[in-house]
């Protein structure tokens, strides 16, 4: 009888112990081991070894092998840092913003280059209440001498009141104010620009007739003007939009205050055209009318939206629909275009180079956040 | 030894991989008889055994974010025998004298301190022991690689895929080395048959 066994037998009576045999040699390996004693008994021995190997009694460790942080060069242990999505979304966030700036950038070059000023809706999230003075005389020579339009502030008990404005220049100007209004929520800082809308003429009835307004979409800028009821009474349309973090949705709360001089006109105010009045449409200066309108109208703005850190800051933006409806309502009456054009222009360009400093301030911090948190992650 | 749920282990790794030492300090105590016994069986001596598993689970912990699933038997595997193999490298070069006592072969008595089994009776704790010893001495017979690759796939159970995973060798490589090793095994523990305890007594009828 042959005992020799192979090295070749030998690596597959061990493959064949493990179940490592291929398929091929399993069927010719298995015919072997009948035939073969010899192969069987080294299979039988292999198998032995494999047994003693597998029963070695396993030691206990002689001690505990637990890391201290000075093995492994860690000051401290630190807790693991809370997981947050915050870097993508201060990514997304700060491209948004540079966006909105460019677009902020190209209104402002726009309006320098003499063309019309466009609904802008900067984000803003630590500007303080921001008066806008805008200067707009909409009104035509025939209209009521000094339609002074005023917007006091109504549930202002604070926070900077309202600012002047400039003389009125040329007879018949509407001077628009920039009332500074409580911020309503904490989150919501806002600027809020009011609008002249139609202002030489207002409402000789009831404060009611302003439903039958409706926003009208402004074919040069293709934004909606909303009129809204400060429209109607003769005051300016005051916005106040605000951007949540989490949705960026924009609403506008339009905020008038209650007392509203206003001449009173003949025609109803449901017959008044929201893009303004045509020059004829003027007014006796009758009656003055106190108007209170119940308001803070959560309203859809105008407006971009605006990028906002999730940190709860609110980003607010102004929509203004409405100078842009003093444009138009200026360019109705032949002879105010130029006058005012050239008096809106700078006040408007030093609100849009507000913008543009609070979005370069907002993308910046924006940014590094964003970079430390990616480093940081 | 502690034993974790999947569940345990995985969030354990979790933490570990975000720097939580304590977390990674009770996946060592899981771990430690395993990999100790890892090292024992390739060092073939108590102090570099010790040494090698400090040293794996240092290492352990410094790549710790490099474990992407899997064993993590496996994968703690693969870190102590390249700790043994350094361990080893560095003892070649610096022999170093055992203060522990060694037998007659110069082989290390493992320490019945650590070794005795609770309820075990006094004749099982002696085979057990004898046992272990004659393992361990005929393991010393063979070469680093031929050692390595028995007691992954003999004593640690780990299959041929796995142990040319942790080896860093070829799947065939292993096949043939783990043949050999067994050879030389049953060579060497035909040699001291009468140490073996007598269940695992066997004789020869195969020549090579």
């Amino acid at each position: 009888m042959n005992n020799k066994i192979s090295k070749r037998d030998w690596e597959a009576i061990s493959a064949y112990l493990d179940g490592q045999i291929s398929e091929r040699n399993l069927a010719r390996f298995e015919a072997r081991l009948q035939r073969e004693p010899a192969l069987r008994s080294a299979l039988n021995e292999m198998d032995a070894v494999r047994q003693v190997l597998r029963n070695a009694p396993r030691l206990r460790a002689p001690r505990n092998f637990t890391l201290t942080p000075q093995m492994v060069g860690q000051a401290a242990y630190r807790p693991p840092r809370r997981k947050t999505h915050l870097a993508p979304f201060l990514g997304w966030a700060t491209i948004a913003a540079t966006l909105l700036l460019v677009f902020v950038l190209i209104g402002d070059f726009l309006i320098v280059s003499n063309a019309k000023p466009v609904a802008i809706a900067p984000p803003s999230d630590i500007v303080p209440l921001q008066e806008v003075a805008l200067e707009i005389s909409p009104a035509t020579e025939a209209a009521a001498p000094a339609n002074e339009v005023e917007s006091p502030p109504l549930n202002a008990p604070a926070a900077g009141g309202y600012s002047e404005t400039q003389p009125e220049t040329s007879g018949s100007a509407a001077v628009l104010e920039t009332a500074a209004v409580p911020e309503t929520e904490p989150a919501v800082t806002a600027e809020r620009i009011f609008s002249p809308a139609v202002a030489p003429t207002a409402t000789p009835a009831s404060p009611q007739s302003d439903v039958s307004l409706s926003a009208a979409a402004d074919p040069v800028t293709g934004t909606t003007l909303y009129p809204a009821e400060s429209a109607v009474t003769g005051t300016v349309a005051l916005t106040e939009t605000a951007y949540t973090a989490d949705v960026a949705l924009a609403t506008a709360v339009t905020d008038v205050p209650a007392a509203t001089t206003a001449t009173a006109a003949e025609s109803d105010a449901a017959e008044l055209p929201a893009e303004g009045l045509p020059a004829e449409n003027t007014a006796q200066p009758t009656a003055v009318l106190q108007t209170p309108v119940p308001t803070s109208t959560p309203q859809p703005a105008v407006s971009l939206p605006s990028p906002s850190t999730s940190e709860a800051t609110s980003t607010a933006a102004a929509s203004v629909p409405a100078d842009t409806n003093a444009n138009l309502a200026a360019e109705d009456r032949p002879g105010q275009n130029s006058a005012a054009e050239t008096a809106e222009k700078p006040a408007f360009h030093l609100l849009l180079r507000d913008i543009e400093i609070v979005l370069l301030v907002a993308i910046a911090g924006m940014f590094v956040s964003w970079l430390f948190l990616r480093r940081r992650g | 030894m502690q034993t974790l749920s999947r569940m345990d282990e995985f969030a354990l790794i979790r933490n570990a991989q975000n720097g939580d030492l304590e977390a990674f300090n009770r996946l060592i105590l899981a771990y430690q008889e395993m990999v100790y016994n890892q090292a024992y069986r390739v060092m073939g001596e108590a102090d570099a055994a010790e040494d090698a598993t400090q040293e794996a689970f240092i290492s352990a912990y410094r790549k710790i974010h490099t474990y992407r699933g899997g064993s993590f038997k496996a994968w703690l595997l693969r870190i102590v025998t390249n700790a043994c193999y350094d361990e080893l490298r560095r003892r070649k070069r610096r022999p170093v004298v055992a203060i522990e006592p060694t037998d007659d072969y110069d082989n290390e008595i493992e320490s019945p301190r650590w070794m005795a089994s609770p309820g075990e009776s006094p004749e099982d704790f002696v085979t057990r022991t004898e046992l272990s010893a004659s393992i361990q001495r005929c393991l010393n017979t063979l070469s680093e690689d031929f050692r390595t690759v028995v007691v992954l796939v003999d004593i640690q159970g780990m299959d041929y895929a796995e142990a040319a995973e942790i080896m860093g060798t070829p799947l065939g490589t292993i096949k043939s080395r783990l043949a050999r090793a067994r050879r030389g095994m049953r060579k060497c523990l035909q040699n001291i048959g009468e140490l073996l305890p007598a269940a695992f007594r066997f004789s020869s009828e195969v020549s090579e």
